[in-house]
């Protein structure tokens, strides 16, 4: 249904351009693209962003702060959360937008489009010499083929995501993404446009003496004069056209930001400027206080060249927007989510581990370091604190348990796979759990930025009514991926056992000294504690989500892929326990089932979602699915490099048996 | 920290680990017998039970647990989920599609789910509980053999017992019947002298063998010539066709994954002592049954999806929906409803995660209709399942995760005093 919606929406943009008239009515200024097209001379100052962070605004449910949701637009379009102007001034999300919204003239010339492969632009008859593959494109650039791009994504979109290629996927994807710019482009066209009435039947009247008339003062009369334009004479009809289509569009335009509380406490949706200027062309009541912050930013587009007043004013516009939320109750988590994402907790703790892998890699070299040691535990520790910060920082703003999405997931698991292995080498002291800990903490938070910039939504979006259920969530989703990390982490320790083992070959037959066995049965005890743990969560946890899902869908069990995924671990751990008390298995064995339950995990994780059917199948997308094949090659032939080095070794042992 | 010690010999450390891979904590099941010691004969019952609770039978169930489900959940690519539990799961031999993975069908069977989760039951009967050695080391284990086991339990009771459908109601519209989702089944109305009907029904499993169907208090045979899992009526171009009733055929369709879309229909024939034979077409959307009328008495034949009756009757007093501000995800959909019993009535709020459970019956709130409806007015559909086992896998869930915890927890402690031990050693 959302997806209709926003397929309507692109349908209605598409409409517009074939009038033709978004171009032709455009207050933006055309300059070639260049430097001659800046106009703000100097940088935004920072009481201006910090006043815009916090503005609150709404989107896809939510209500988030202007800085969220500027960096999430410009992470959809651009790829990642900062951008470069021809003239070197680099550009956070929230600077970006403010160009957007008060210097559009400019920031249709900023390259901010990111195109995977060219192809896919020449497709819709865009130029694209002296580009590479993968460029960026500015608006300016596309303006003229976006008709065709519409007319291209809205065939293709007909046909099914898997039947697409990649460059018909990406013509859909673009298709979908850049009205967003144009939209956010266009918000505040009504601040800055002036209307020529001049000759208009009636207008000369309502406005006296004026050849322009700017939107704002046009639009309360407008219903009343309107009557007078349904049949112009004949010299003035194309005028009368034009002025009806550009306050169409002007008024179409300011539909995408929705930043203005509305009056009444009943009332949920925050209006657009488009719901404003609607009314007043209706000629219909308007609540006043709506009507003032138009009016600010009609005066803030007169002063915008003004820096110092400018931010003196803008300031006043963001309190009013602040007090207006906070009197409706809705500010109380702005303030948070704002220093939630400037302080990037876990691009910091990334940091960390990088540097404590770095500690560990040391030690590995000069082993009795001490205070190496010391140096690598201090920034493990910190690494995970910061992460664990980030985590319920998220908890605290969206009053949830950790895990309500995918991405969350991803951190959970980190974070508790963190914690345990430092837990492991605090009982065992041996380098080896802290070093898997540093790589866990440091891919895992690289795999959830990934995640994030290939889904390119808010990743703190509401939830739907069935997993509206903090204990549920707290319960069921917290203790099943606690088995997920378990899974992961024992693949990960496999991994260090295989190839510590491929390793002792190759010194063997340079004859160089070996790795002592102690570090391999060690390393094998290791794996076997974390798969006792990860059976009691997975267990636990795949049962308790058979007992929501009877209080949700009146079946315990439904052999749904999800649920299966989860069974299929719960049965790997089970398999891999029972062989081991059976002997069937011992430490190598232990390693080659840790990779195994490491493509469980994928599988159940991200793999049965591929499928696309059943009650949790969510929406997949054409990375994500590379990237779990992948991971299934990757793992099947580590799974099969790591049965070589058995049976080598096997060959070797028999050889040296008397 | 892990130095780097010098060795001569390799092979030595490897057989140094193997030493102690065997050590307490990591237990092999490998018999030691101790030497001069005579290997009793072993007897019928201990012949019968050594293999059954072997940790090696364990090993080889689980593991054709996991291809099982393996295979199940891929075929739901192409079969959809009913299709595929019913075959592979609620099963005791399956046919493994190969076609699924398109390879060719090597006519593959497999054990299915039932036999597979039966044959867990009895290996953790005779190994986890009744062999297995009951010291206080393995009271963790003990307990959660026992989870398992009522878990299993559990699911056997509500396979055999349980019914499951849904009710669709607009607000202020009462009933005492719910519909099921996927079975179907033949009823074939008797009207009786004071305008009421009395039922006779013939399960959709039956249907699916053909054959004839007879009830002493019925005075005809009903033979299923010919039943389709999914079909389509069209009308024959010729009534010369074997199949064609009244100008009309069936045309069988392939199943398709989504369940609700297959509609079942059926080739019958009413065989009743010294008439002719009647042949009749049914079709699970017509609207009327099919009438026939034996020895002046008319009889309807409706073919439809499985009907249960409620032992009291459930009124929708208001169905709510909402969406989260400015998108179409939904927010909340619940329904306020009063349950009738004997002239008593008892409201109840229904909502998702909140289900009403009344008399053995637990109704949840499914969906509502019509999805496009711009008016206002909703239909709620709530599911109703009867299942003697509702709360039984709650129990077990805490019985494992005591026992598991119990266990865990003992080997953790033992394993950390162990470490701490050496350390000091050390």
């Amino acid at each position: 249904m959302r997806e209709a919606t926003v397929k309507n929406l692109f349908r209605l943009f598409a409409v517009l351009l074939t009038f033709g008239v978004v171009t032709a009515q455009d207050a933006v200024d055309k300059k070639s693209p260049s430097e001659s097209s800046r106009i703000r001379m100097e940088p935004w100052p920072q009481e201006v962003l910090d006043a815009a962070s916090r503005i609150p605004v709404q989107e896809e449910g939510r209500i988030k702060p202007l800085h969220t949701y500027a960096g999430f637009q410009m992470l959809r379009l651009n790829g990642k959360r900062t951008f470069e102007t021809e003239w070197g001034e680099k550009l956070k999300p929230v600077a970006w937008f403010l160009d957007c919204l008060f210097f559009p003239e400019q920031a249709w010339d900023y390259k901010v489009v990111r195109v995977d492969d060219t192809k896919v632009v020449k497709a819709i008859g865009v130029a694209t010499a002296g580009k590479n593959r993968r460029d960026r494109f500015s608006m300016r650039e596309l303006e003229d083929s976006l008709q065709e791009l519409f007319k291209q994504g809205d065939a293709l979109s007909e046909k099914k995501p898997d039947e697409r290629n990649s460059i018909e996927t990406q013509i859909v994807t673009l298709s979908r993404t850049l009205p967003r710019l144009r939209y956010i482009l266009g918000t505040f066209d009504f601040a800055r446009e002036k209307h020529d009435v001049s000759g208009l039947p009636g207008f000369d009247k309502a406005f006296p003496g004026k050849k322009e008339v700017r939107f704002l003062d046009l639009a309360p009369k407008f219903s009343e004069l309107g009557e007078g334009l349904h049949a112009p004479a004949k010299e003035l009809e194309d005028r009368v056209y034009d002025l009806l289509e550009a306050i169409r569009i002007t008024r179409e335009l300011s539909k995408y930001v929705h930043f203005l509380p509305p009056s009444d406490s009943k009332e949920e949706e925050y209006l657009a400027c488009s719901d404003v200027v609607q009314m007043l062309l209706r000629g219909e009541d308007v609540d006043r206080e709506q009507v003032a912050m138009l009016r600010r930013i009609e005066a803030l587009s007169d002063v915008r060249k003004d820096m110092a007043k400018f931010s003196s004013e803008f300031k006043a516009f963001s309190d009013e927007c602040v007090k207006r939320a906070t009197d409706r109750d809705e500010f109380s988590k702005i303030d948070l989510e704002v220093g939630f994402y400037k302080s990037d907790w876990f691009t910091r703790a990334e940091y960390a581990f990088v540097f404590a892998f770095l500690c560990c890699a040391f030690l590995w070299i000069k082993s009795r370091a001490k205070w190496v040691y010391r140096v690598a535990w201090a920034t493990a520790i910190s690494g995970a604190v910061m992460l664990i910060t980030g985590i319920v920082l998220r908890c605290i703003i969206r009053s949830r348990p950790p895990i309500t999405t995918p991405y969350e997931a991803i951190l959970f698991i980190v974070g508790v796979g963190v914690l345990l292995m430092m837990f492991v080498e605090w009982t065992r002291r041996s380098v080896m759990p802290m070093s898997i800990a540093a790589v866990a903490g440091g891919l895992g938070i690289m795999l959830a930025s990934w995640h994030e910039g290939v889904e390119k939504v808010d990743t703190m979006q509401p939830l739907v009514a069935v997993l509206d259920t903090n204990f549920w969530l707290s319960t069921h989703v917290t203790v099943v991926t606690l088995g997920y990390c378990a899974g992961t982490l024992a693949a990960l320790l496999a991994h260090v056992y295989i190839f510590g083992k491929v390793v002792q070959l190759v010194r063997r037959r340079l004859g160089y000294k070996l790795i002592p066995s102690k570090f391999y049965s060690d390393l094998s005890r290791v794996i076997y504690g974390v798969l006792c743990f990860g059976l009691l969560f997975s267990t636990v946890g795949t049962i308790l989500g058979g007992v929501w899902a009877n209080d949700s869908w009146g079946r315990f069990w439904g052999w749904d892929p999800k649920e299966n995924g989860a069974l299929m671990l719960v049965l790997g751990f089970l398999v891999v326990l029972h062989a081991r008390m059976g002997g069937y298995v011992r430490e190598f064995g232990i390693a080659l089932c840790g990779v195994f339950l490491g493509i469980i995990v994928m599988w159940a994780f991200w793999g049965v979602n591929l499928y696309n059917i059943g009650l949790h199948s969510y929406g997949f997308t054409e990375t994500k699915k590379a990237v779990t094949i992948g991971y299934y090659w990757v793992e099947w032939s580590v799974l099969a490099v790591g049965v070589s080095v058995w049976g080598i070794e096997r060959l070797l042992k028999s050889r040296a048996m008397p | 920290m892990s130095d780097i010690e010098t060795r001569t010999d390799p092979e030595k450390a490897d057989a140094l680990h193997d030493v102690n891979a065997s050590s307490p904590d990591a237990p092999l099941a490998a018999t030691v017998e101790k030497p001069g010691k005579v290997k009793k004969p072993k007897g019928l019952f201990e012949s019968v039970m050594s293999p059954l609770s072997s940790v090696g039978f364990t090993c080889i169930i689980l593991l054709c647990l996991m291809v099982l489900t393996y295979f199940g959940t891929y075929a739901q690519k192409s079969i959809g989920l009913v299709k595929a539990q019913e075959v592979y799961f609620d099963s005791f031999i399956c046919r493994i599609n190969f076609a699924a993975f398109d390879l060719p069908d090597l006519g593959i069977r497999f054990p299915g789910a039932f036999l597979l989760l039966s044959l867990l039951a009895v290996n953790l009967i005779c190994g986890g509980l009744v062999r297995i050695k009951w010291r206080r080391r393995n009271t963790g284990i003990l307990i959660g053999h026992f989870g398992i086991i009522f878990l299993l339990i559990a699911g056997l009771v509500k396979f055999s017992q349980s019914t499951n459908g849904y009710v669709q109601l607009w607000p202020n519209e009462k009933t005492s019947i719910y519909t099921s989702f996927h079975e179907w089944e033949i009823a074939i109305g008797e009207q009786l002298g004071d305008g009421t009907v009395r039922e006779h029904l013939i399960p959709g499993g039956d249907l699916e063998r053909h054959g004839s169907f007879h009830s002493s208090k019925v005075p005809f045979r009903l033979i299923v010539d010919d039943y389709f899992e999914n079909c389509r009526p069209r009308s024959a171009k010729t009534s010369l066709a074997t199949n064609v009733v009244d100008g009309v055929l069936l045309e069988e369709m392939p199943w398709v994954k989504e369940a609700p879309m297959n509609i079942a229909g059926a080739y019958v024939t009413v065989h009743a002592d010294g008439e002719k034979p009647l042949r009749g077409l049914l079709f699970g959307y017509d609207n009327h049954p099919w009438t026939v009328t034996v020895k002046g008495v008319p009889w309807t034949i409706d073919l439809r999806k499985c009907i249960f009756d409620l032992p009291f009757e459930v009124r929708l007093d208001e169905f709510r929906k909402k969406e989260h501000p400015g998108v179409s995800t939904p927010m909340l959909f619940e329904s306020d409803v009063t349950k009738i019993d004997k002239g008593t009535e008892q409201r109840f709020h229904i909502a998702m995660n909140e289900p009403m459970r009344y008399g053995g019956f637990m109704f949840s709130q499914n969906n509502w209709g019509p999805q496009d409806n711009r008016s206002g007015r909703y239909y709620s559909v709530l599911e109703v399942s009867s299942n003697p086992s509702d709360q039984w896998p709650k129990y077990a869930c805490f019985v494992i995760a005591f026992g598991l915890l119990i266990h865990m927890l003992t080997k953790l402690a033992k394993h950390v005093n162990k470490q701490n031990a050496l350390r000091r050693t050390v």
